[in-house]
């Protein structure tokens, strides 16, 4: 048994600390396959978040566990916030490489997202999606799943285990909430 | 309430003033709540993509957008002429070549110098104006306004009517060849005969000394111009110009010329008091192609809006339009086109094998009847696609007047051609009211009622349609008024046809002491879920899809019912009939089902559905059907059992029933109703207590809102004592009646199973009843 499928039976068993174990797993995972990746692809191919999530799925999940949906639940939640992180991270190292600094740490990660263009901010998003986790958990959880992982709002309404039509209102919220906070942290 | 839920309840109501009005009372003194909950609504009112495209799509789209125009410009651009003014418009071909001369060879780019360098020489002629490139005929060429792989557009002044035109010269290169000059001159002289303000209008067309077509210069922009800069359009756009579209190529297919290469580069907006649609380039992708097999072999033209038809060569037919003026809709929705891939051959196979991305998921507000109908231009065969352009056209119409008028659309129905014939039968049957609306394509339903007694449901209907509809209550009528005119009513059971049209049904009772506690519009689709919109609950769309049964139904309780209970309460214990059951019954439970077979229990011979016995539960679930006890003579008792139910199952309990064929009305008697989820009329849940009559139908006494979690095992007790009646769910009480007439007084128990989409189990089945068996015997 992996150390993740035995990490998500003790969830499903009810140990609610566990859960806290699977992030740097996964983290860790969706970082070295985001680098080989880049290595391996065509100079222009870029990473489908949503593909590789699948992928770690399959490499860190034994086989007789795919069927069980909670446990796929559990991981996607995992690795939405472990994909945030990535990007939120690129995003901030892009950052500090227009303002000139850090040049040697950027030098030295292989685990160089291309990103031109991102319309949000991701550095200001990611410091509003903490304020909005203290008031509503599960919307930050939809927006990680829909916007960081790349799940369509059914399947990350699959994976919340909330009907299509919740989701959709969740993250009609969601999203209202986030672009109040960006605009008024822009105008601050 | 809080932050979030107020935000969610006023986001239900379309209406602006209606919103502040609910928040101003919801909100009370908490101005701060108040002005937090409308910035909010206002965010989310906000145009614009925020958050709509995950991360690491935008990654991907910037990586291939630049790879597509970095590699593929030719093809991108060919056909992409017309006047284009996404693409810069440099002035600088005509700066040296006031005489006629030709900007040196080097001089490449867009500027049209390579065009000019290949054009024969002195095929313009000298100029005496300033501001002039050079003369071809009564022409002035001012500027090069559009390069493209098998032309280039010159904006010209017309020295004879005075005023300025556009030219496009088909490129040098392609003139020299007879088929490709040959079809240029034909397509164009065909496009030439379409007069319609929403397409650019051909002025001539001449064949020397270069092929070239006049036509009327469009100041403005493109579609496709627009959407870069500005990111999706609102509804309201789309609709004007989507309609404006549509009449466009209406106007072209009236003169059977296919265009063959709508999307959003060849649709300009004439700048004015309102942006005014001119689709350019009619049937010139043919010369595109053309000009594509003399340059790099590769399909012309930009695929991502081909209609899979064209994509696999085969035979066109206007319908192709259709197919791509979905694409510009669905472009102009969310701001990307539906296919998209790395290269040409990909997005092709996309176009021809895949569905987009669903739009929803993009922009979630976009509204279902619009995602309707992009989905039905987008069908992959053109049989199943709209008729024609026309059609579109009016819909689109229809969709913008009700938007305009209401603020939103209520209901698109489908544009459905095929008309069947009427075939109204009478069976006077009883449940509130059933509609069944045989939909035979997409549309969508909604009920907007707002009276509480006589609730109107606003129907819209495009097109034909044959309406199923069943009436089960033999007295509730139920009236289909067009425009204000009553044009049919139905209290029987058979079917309606309904033209094109915006329908009101209006539902009556003539029974003054019932009211109407709930409607409920409810589709039932291939997999029997059930969707459903309620009158007691704010009005949403219901999506219809093709195979989509749809039932109307009216829930009545009388007048004088008590609202439900909305939850347990243990408080309400002193009320229960338990006080008065108890002195009453024995303390001894007699099981009614021994957990092996069904010794007891019998069904009808003419109806005996799909009862049976399962891992030592009782189950049915298939074909309709009840079941009954063989005792006969059940009168006060109090019944528990452990039951379990479907998503979307319906079943009961009914005490004192006669042994006959269930009906439509089911069975004569009171019945504890038992339901998962919200498959019927409000009110409905598991525990309401209901009464059948054989002429009557059923109606509600006791309403219960109880939810129960489907698939779980839940006890219901269902008590009767003389002419009182409760339930009980999992030890607490839901419901209690009094019926002072008494309409049963003895009879069977029975289990209902009465839609092929329940299935239902019981694990236990007992009964404690009064200590001398049959004292209540002749009452």
């Amino acid at each position: 048994m992996t150390e993740v499928t035995n990490i998500l039976s003790k969830i499903r068993e009810g140990d609610g600390a566990a859960a806290d174990q699977l992030l740097p797993l996964v983290y860790d995972e969706l970082r070295k396959l985001a680098a080989l990746k880049m290595s391996l692809e065509h100079p222009g191919q870029t990473i489908e978040a949503t593909a590789l999530v699948h992928e770690a799925y399959l490499r860190l999940v034994d086989g007789n566990e795919h069927r069980n949906w909670d446990s796929r639940g559990h991981f996607f939640a995992a690795a939405a916030t472990a994909m945030r992180r990535i990007l939120v991270d690129n995003a901030r190292r892009k950052k500090r490489v227009k303002h000139g600094g850090d040049f040697q740490r950027l030098a030295s990660d292989n685990v160089e997202l291309a990103a031109p263009e991102i319309r949000e901010d991701l550095v200001a998003l990611d410091l509003a999606l903490d304020r909005l986790k203290s008031i509503d958990p599960a919307a930050v959880e939809l927006v990680q799943l829909r916007y960081f992982a790349g799940l369509s709002i059914a399947e990350a309404a699959a994976v919340l285990g909330v009907s299509p039509r919740s989701a959709d209102r969740l993250w009609a919220y969601g999203r209202a909430w986030l672009r109040t906070e960006l605009s008024e942290s822009e105008d601050r | 309430m809080n932050e979030r839920e107020l935000f969610l309840s006023a986001l239900e109501l379309s209406d602006t003033i209606a919103r502040q009005s609910y928040l101003r009372s919801a909100c009370g003194d908490d101005l701060e709540l108040m002005r937090r909950v409308e910035t909010l609504l206002a965010a989310h009112e906000q145009t614009g993509e925020f958050l709509d495209a995950p991360v690491a799509e935008q990654l991907a789209t910037a990586q291939a957008d630049s790879q597509t125009t970095a590699q593929a410009s030719a093809p991108a651009s060919a056909t992409a002429a017309g006047l284009d003014s996404s693409r810069p418009r440099p002035r600088s071909a005509k700066t040296e070549a006031t005489t006629g001369e030709f900007p040196k060879a080097g001089d490449a780019g867009r500027d049209g110098s390579e065009f000019f360098a290949a054009c024969p020489p002195n095929w313009l002629q000298p100029s005496s104006r300033a501001d002039s490139i050079g003369r071809l005929g009564q022409y002035e060429i001012l500027e090069v306004v559009g390069q493209g792989g098998f032309g280039t557009v010159l904006k010209a002044f017309d020295t004879k009517l005075q005023r300025v035109v556009a030219i496009k010269v088909l490129n040098p290169e392609l003139a020299a060849m007879s088929p490709a000059r040959k079809r240029f001159l034909r397509e164009a002289r065909a496009a030439a005969a379409i007069r319609h303000e929403n397409v650019v209008s051909i002025y001539a067309v001449e064949e020397s000394p270069l092929p070239h077509l006049v036509m009327e210069y469009v100041p403005g922009e493109t579609l496709q111009h627009r959407l870069d800069n500005q990111g999706p359009l609102s509804v309201g756009d789309v609709l004007r110009l989507g309609k404006q579209i549509a009449d466009g190529l209406a106007a072209a297919h009236a003169g059977q010329l296919i265009h063959r290469d709508v999307k959003p580069a060849n649709i300009l907006l004439e700048t004015g008091v309102d942006d005014h649609v001119k689709i350019t380039d009619f049937g010139l992708a043919r010369t595109a192609n053309d000009a594509s097999l003399t340059q790099s072999g590769t399909i012309a033209g930009t695929p991502s809006y081909m209609a899979p038809e064209q994509a696999l060569g085969l035979k066109l037919d206007q319908r192709a339009d259709l197919f791509s003026l979905g694409s510009v809709l669905y472009q102009m929705l969310t701001g990307r086109p539906p296919f998209r891939a790395a290269n040409a051959l990909a997005i092709l196979r996309r176009v021809t094998e895949d569905v987009p991305r669903p739009m929803q998921d993009i922009i979630p507000d976009i509204p279902d009847w619009l995602c309707q109908i992009v989905g039905r231009l987008h069908e992959k065969k053109p049989e199943n696609r709209f008729a024609s352009a026309r059609e579109v056209s009016e819909l689109l119409a229809r969709c913008q007047s009700e938007l305009q008028a209401s603020g939103n659309v209520v209901a698109i129905g489908p544009v459905d051609t095929r008309v069947q014939p009427s075939k109204k039968t009478s069976a006077r049957r009883g449940f509130g009211v059933i509609a069944k609306l045989a939909v035979a394509t997409a549309g969508v339903l909604v009920l907007a009622a707002t009276l509480w007694l006589m609730p109107v449901l606003r129907l819209i209907w495009h097109g034909q349609a044959s309406v199923d509809f069943l009436n089960r209550s033999g007295e509730t009528r139920v009236e289909f008024f067009a425009d204000g005119q009553l044009v049919d009513t139905q209290v029987g059971y058979g079917e309606v046809d309904l033209p094109a049209g915006n329908y009101e049904l209006r539902v009556h009772h003539p029974d003054p002491k019932l009211r109407i506690y709930d409607v409920a519009l409810i589709r039932l689709d291939w997999l029997h879920r059930p969707h459903q919109v309620n009158l007691s609950s704010p009005p949403q769309n219901l999506r219809l899809r093709a195979g989509d049964r749809v039932q109307l139904m009216v829930a009545y309780v009388e007048k004088e019912t008590t609202e439900p209970l909305p939850s347990i309460d243990t408080g309400v214990d002193d009320r229960s009939l338990l006080a008065v059951a108890d002195p009453l019954l024995t303390d001894q439970w007699v099981e009614l089902f021994n957990g092996e077979d069904l010794s007891g229990w019998e069904t009808h011979p003419e109806e005996t559905g799909s009862w049976h016995v399962e891992n030592g539960l009782m189950t049915a679930a298939g074909s309709p059907g009840y079941l009954f006890t063989t005792r006969d003579d059940f009168t006060d008792f109090h019944l528990r059992c452990d039951v379990r139910i479907n998503a979307g199952g319906d079943s009961g309990i009914i005490a004192r029933v006669p042994f006959e064929r269930p009906t439509k009305n089911g069975l004569p008697g009171y019945e504890a109703q038992l339901q998962a989820g919200t498959v019927l009329a409000a009110g409905w849940q598991t525990g309401a207590i209901a009464v059948s009559q054989r002429d009557r139908g059923w109606r509600m006494l006791q309403p219960s809102s109880l939810a129960i979690e489907p698939d779980n095992w839940v006890t219901l007790e269902f008590i009767a004592i003389g002419n009182r009646m409760e339930t009980r769910l999992s030890g607490q009480l839901i419901a209690t009646h009094v019926d002072p007439q008494q309409l049963f007084a003895r009879g069977r128990i029975a289990l209902q199973h009465s839609a092929s989409g329940t299935r239902v189990q019981f694990r236990r089945v007992e009964v404690r009843l009064p200590a001398k068996p049959h004292s209540g015997e002749g009452e």
